[in-house]
């Protein structure tokens, strides 16, 4: 489990993790969305202890982050950092080494699924197959604790599915797994909980299923003027166009529906909405940027 | 963790050796049929080689002295080992002083081969401390290291500037000590010179081993093998400690 609790990072004058609380359970993917500078890979440095933080608390698994938490996490950064002089297996060659929970015959199996050549440097590798070796690297010691920064890029469709498929795996095999991405259809995809960032903070977090309940729209179309909505309309966000109303219901989809009907809508719909949806108004600072 | 370094080192050593014994061929090629001759009472002091050959040292300290700001653009492999980071540094450091004194002794047997190429093998002669120079020669190669080490580790790059630089530095530090220059300069300049490793070989007799004047390092030769390799040691720590406590 990765506990985050109260993570502040200053950078000079610049505040680029402010209070962020947040839990990611065993055998959950948590999927980090934000705009980018918002705080997402300074949440990492700070995790992995790149970056000392300011203030707060990290705990992997009830413990602070030391030199052994390594034997159980892996990390997959933004930009995948290889030896570009070093071969494929030479990389694999320092993992063994390294880790005692290294498994040759699970990271001979990774590079057949990523048609990876163990013969060819790093530096000759395309950059979606320096992501693959990275990938590799991080999940060939089978880690109870995986940190993965935008893991799938530069990968093709197909291996970007791949990717997802085994980090669904590794999570399922009880991994705690904190994965940042702009690609919303991945994050949708493997994870089940999420935290949006915006200016540091975390601004939105929760299980994703519980995200999308709470985040239904009631569209509702009356046939002359729009009723007085009442307590909705101090409530709970509601936008008009003409004789068209769209309320966002907070978890009440249903009853915000049913009063519609009663104050005679003719026409009311409950729309649910994507992570997509959710993401660009958590992130939505009124075109201030 | 090592382990990248070795590979590195091999690398270096490799190409280090080719170099230098290409050059020793190419010297021996063009003295080819002609034997050498000293005067009767003159000899090839080992100890001149000894002191001459720490260059060498000198250009493979330059080298992997880069080690470890090489290592900031693998941070996320190299600093999440369960290894502490202080450990990873020594680990470094170990196999770069092991490099250093294969690439001095690498330049030793390469000029005693151009010597035995020449025919002048037995003019050369070991006084009683020679084999002491050794460790003189060896102690400034990874003074240098060390120091340069120091000066990049919290740096996020540019290692190659700063092991570059460090030659140009001792360099100039050596050789404008005998400038006439006001007393106070002059007095900084010295002290600077106990920082420059090139400084620690001159001013040694070869046949005493004692100071011989006119130099800034005004020690013998056991006391200034023994300060080069203390200050090294301390340079080396505190390449340690800036390394393993910054930020990436």
């Amino acid at each position: 489990m990765i506990a985050i609790s109260g993570l502040t990072k200053r950078y000079r004058d610049v505040l680029a993790v402010d209070d962020l609380s947040l839990d990611v359970p065993s055998g959950s993917v948590c999927g980090l969305l934000g705009r980018n500078g918002a705080g997402k890979t300074t949440t990492f440095k700070c995790l992995l202890g790149f970056a000392q933080a300011e203030s707060g608390s990290i705990r992997f698994d009830g413990a602070p982050l030391t030199p052994q938490t390594f034997a159980k996490l892996g990390y997959v950064p933004e930009r995948p950092a290889l030896y570009t002089w070093l071969r494929v297996s030479d990389h694999l060659e320092l993992v063994r080494r390294t880790q005692p929970a290294y498994d040759a015959a699970y990271a001979k199996e990774l590079l057949a699924t990523f048609r990876l050549d163990g013969r060819k440097k790093a530096g000759r590798l395309s950059k979606g197959q320096q992501t693959a070796l990275a990938l590799i690297v991080a999940l060939s010691t089978h880690p109870s604790i995986l940190l993965l920064d935008e893991p799938a890029s530069g990968l093709d469709p197909v291996m970007q599915r791949v990717v997802l498929d085994l980090l669904i795996e590794a999570a399922s095999n009880g991994a705690a797994i904190l994965l940042s991405s702009h690609q919303i259809g991945q994050i949708d995809r493997a994870a089940d909980r999420v935290a949006i960032m915006r200016d540091g903070k975390v601004v939105v977090s929760g299980e994703l299923d519980a995200l999308r309940e709470s985040s239904r729209v009631v569209e509702a179309t009356f046939a002359g003027a729009v009723p007085d909505l009442g307590e909705m309309a101090s409530t709970m966000k509601v936008e008009q166009i003409g004789t068209n109303v769209r309320i966002h219901a907070n978890g009440r989809a249903d009853s915000v529906a049913a009063r519609c009907g009663a104050l005679g809508a003719v026409g009311v719909r409950v729309l649910d909405r994507s992570l997509e949806d959710i993401f660009l108004e958590a992130v939505d600072d009124g075109g201030n940027r | 963790m090592y382990y990248v370094e070795l590979l590195r080192a091999r690398r270096v050593l490799m190409w280090y050796t080719i170099i230098v014994f290409g050059i020793i061929a190419i010297v021996a090629l063009s003295t080819m049929g002609q034997h050498g001759s000293l005067g009767a009472a003159d000899t090839i002091p080992l100890s001149d080689i000894f002191l001459g050959c720490a260059f060498g040292g000198y250009v493979v300290a330059t080298i992997v002295s880069t080690s470890l700001v090489s290592e900031s653009a693998t941070v996320p492999i190299t600093w999440t080992r369960p290894v502490s980071r202080e450990r990873i540094a020594w680990s470094f450091i170990a196999v770069d002083v092991a490099t250093i004194l294969a690439g001095y002794l690498v330049m030793i047997a390469a000029v005693l081969l151009c010597i035995a190429v020449i025919g002048l093998s037995g003019y050369l002669r070991a006084g009683a401390a020679t084999w002491e120079l050794l460790l003189l020669g060896f102690g400034s190669a990874v003074l240098w290291y060390a120091l340069t080490l120091a000066a990049s580790s919290r740096l996020g790059g540019h290692g190659v500037r700063v092991a570059t630089l460090s030659w140009l530095v001792f360099l100039v530090i050596g050789s404008v000590w005998g400038a006439p220059v006001p007393a106070p300069i002059h007095a900084l300049l010295t002290a600077l010179n106990y920082l420059n490793p090139i400084a620690y070989l001159g001013g040694i007799s070869g046949a005493t081993h004692t100071h011989t004047g006119g130099h800034p390092i005004v020690l013998s030769q056991t006391p200034r093998t023994l300060l080069a390799w203390a200050l090294a040691a301390v340079a080396a720590f505190v390449a340690v400690r800036l390394w393993s406590t910054k930020e990436a």
